[in-house]
């Protein structure tokens, strides 16, 4: 362990500030740069898991502000119940979420809501998930983790970063045998040594710079701009009773709701207190410097009656903010046996549609807490540097599956029927691929995660195939201009298709996850073919029904 | 490597992956017939195939196989770097 700080053996109490510039170095086991929201739960996580390690967090913010990504999805969820014990906090100052809900809208975007055709959950879900305040849980977690012994250091930039690694050339290690940086902290500097480092810093990592890690998703030009407003109408006080009984009066209002259009979607998040988050995610080709602005904003909302429908009686635009690019990867995301690690968005970013990002979160963090504790524990290097590497190969597997959600297929947003059927795909993969194996805790099992990585090159074949099937059907549906042919007054429930749901409580045997594979690939397959059939193509192969293997070659699925 | 020698790894996974007893497999084995596999087994396969020949395994192929020699012969025509598309024969 690091040289303890003065007086907190167990409960390190916040690092002394000298007055003076040449300050002596401070040292602390595990330094956390970013104090948002990866940052600090997995502060949190370090001090329910392994107390006797001081914890430090440097965030160069004196406040926490308004970010995107509010709504958690089931693996989240699980990791901040579960892991985290923030249930009743949760609960008592978060709003639970009422899953995710898709509208759909004519080509001249003047739909109703309550006539568009919807896909969206008619009670709370089994699985849970909250809609989150970011900038009220990050203040509250801070405080949190301050009360429980974690040094918080706001209005604190660190800087000079100087990764300790012991295998590299001699200017890559350092004096002391520790990751060694500068704070700058108000007037004062102070360097600062840390046994481990985490990169939780945002899009800004130190990390990801100073080791080149960064990678360019060229193929995946998605922007994003969003706001919170206020004074916006109650969407569950719209329409007759019949349109609120469809859904057996649950609250709309709590869902993600999508308004999706062919190439982009608006997102309604609500935030509490009278607070609704508000933004476009589309394709940078018809992304407008305007947008960014709030009169551009509000204009580019204006041309969409339904969503206008809810923002035009007097509701108030409080920001704006933007991403001209938000997809980027990571050549690694942990480097174990050295002891540093990237967390949250100062690894990678996929795309907000299904609400990834701190699913992503949770799994870096159970890594790196698991990787330190091995670490503390005396694994030896060698170990650590193994469990490390696969860690990685798991989370880039991860990030390319979920880049197959999107990539290419945007123009699919845009009809109900299309989407219906990929929505059904993703999420019957979701819970049975990822997230019903989270809670189980089946990626922290090496056996485990070797013999899924083992498969990785077929399954992601497999997602490819029916990503290419997804694009095919649109292509079809733009051509012969049925796109927008049922985006009025239909209606299906979101989860009528994870039917296996009973099944989840416990771990599975792989036979059985593959089994639930083969039947949710030819459901969706099945549905397909009916499709197109209706655009008058005969499929080859014409068998109604394939075997698993025959999806996760390279060949087309019909 | 070998006919043989490709035979006897191919063997070697059938007995290790499923469980099988060495003397019921033959070149002429039907794999879901014979030896009663299925189509999970079968993607279980393909990975250790994968593994050996380092290719991409032949749709085309893949959907003809029927018997041990059928594998054999694909991975015989894979690691001899030939179009494997018709390779095997049933």
């Amino acid at each position: 362990m690091a040289a303890p700080l003065a007086g907190c053996q167990r409960r390190p109490a916040a690092l002394i500030m000298d007055p003076v510039d040449q300050a002596a170095p401070r040292s602390v086991d595990i330094a956390i740069l970013g104090g948002g929201l990866a940052g600090n739960l997995l502060a949190r996580q370090l001090r329910r898991t392994l107390p006797q390690l001081s914890v430090a967090v440097f965030e160069r913010s004196r406040e926490t502000s308004f970010k995107v990504g509010e709504s958690t999805v089931e693996i989240a969820t699980n990791y901040l119940l579960r892991r985290l014990g923030l249930s009743t906090y949760l609960y008592e100052n978060q709003l639970p979420k009422n899953g995710l809900r898709f509208f759909f809208d004519t080509p001249t975007r003047d739909a109703a809501m309550v006539d568009m055709s919807e896909i969206g959950s008619d009670r709370l879900p089994t699985f849970p998930s909250f809609q989150i305040d970011r900038a009220r849980l990050e203040a509250d977690l801070l405080r949190m983790n301050a009360a429980d012994g974690v040094d918080i250091h706001l209005g604190a930039r660190a800087h000079d970063l100087h990764l300790h690694e012991q295998d590299g050339p001699p200017e890559q290690r350092t004096a002391s045998g520790m990751h060694e940086f500068t704070v700058t902290e108000g007037e004062q500097r102070y360097p600062v040594r840390a046994r481990w480092v985490v990169d939780a810093s945002g899009r800004a990592s130190a990390i990801a710079r100073l080791k080149d890690l960064r990678v360019p998703v060229a193929d995946h030009g998605i922007a994003a701009v969003w706001g919170r407003f206020t004074g916006h109408a109650d969407m569950d006080a719209c329409g007759p009773d019949s349109w609120r009984a469809r859904v057996r009066h649950t609250a709309r209002t709590l869902s993600t709701n999508h308004f999706c259009y062919p190439d982009y979607w608006i997102w309604f998040i609500p935030l509490g207190r009278g607070v609704m988050s508000v933004g476009w995610v589309g394709d940078r080709a018809i992304f407008r410097d305007e947008m960014r602005k709030p009169d551009g904003f509000l204009e580019f909302l204006r041309g969409h009656r339904a969503a206008w429908d809810l923002l035009k009686d007097g509701a108030e635009l409080v920001d704006v903010l933007a991403y001209k690019q938000l997809a980027y990867g990571t050549r690694q995301f942990f480097g174990g046996a050295d002891r540093w690690f990237l967390t949250g968005e100062a690894a990678a970013f996929s795309d907000p549609f299904y609400s990834p990002g701190s699913d992503f979160i949770a799994l870096e963090n159970d890594f790196i807490t698991d990787m330190i504790a091995r670490d503390h524990a005396g694994e030896s290097r060698t170990q650590i540097a193994e469990r490390s590497a696969v860690y990685d190969e798991f989370m880039q597997f991860r990030l390319q599956a979920t880049m197959l959600l999107y990539r290419d297929l945007y123009p699919v947003l845009g009809s109900y029927e299309l989407l219906k059927l990929k929505w059904d795909f993703d999420i019957a993969c979701y819970y049975n691929l990822w997230a019903a194996p989270y809670w189980h805790d089946e990626h922290l099992d090496l056996k485990l995660l070797q013999g899924q990585l083992r498969r990785k090159d077929f399954m992601l074949q497999g997602l490819a195939n029916f990503s290419s099937l997804f694009q095919r059907l649109e292509a079809g549906f733009r051509a012969r201009g049925l796109t927008h042919r049922a985006n009025l007054g239909r209606y299906s429930c979101a989860l009528d298709i994870v039917n296996f749901a009973e099944e989840l409580a416990a771990p599975r045997p792989r036979r059985q996850v593959m089994r639930t594979t083969e039947a949710i690939f030819n459901t969706i397959r099945e549905r397909a073919l009916d499709l197109l059939a209706d655009l008058g193509e005969t499929p080859t192969p014409a068998e109604r029904r394939l075997p698993l293997y025959d999806f996760l070659l390279a060949s087309p699925l019909a | 490597m070998t006919r043989a020698e490709i035979y006897q790894r191919v063997t070697g996974i059938l007995v290790k992956s499923f469980e099988l007893d060495p003397a019921d497999i033959r070149p002429e084995s039907r794999l879901f017939e014979d030896l009663d596999l299925d189509s999970i087994d079968a993607v279980d396969m393909f990975v250790e195939l994968h593994e050996i020949t380092g290719r991409r395994i032949d749709p085309q192929v893949a959907r003809k196989i029927r018997t041990v020699d059928d594998i054999v012969t694909m991975v015989e025509a894979e690691l001899a770097g030939a179009p494997s598309a018709g390779g095997a024969q049933s």
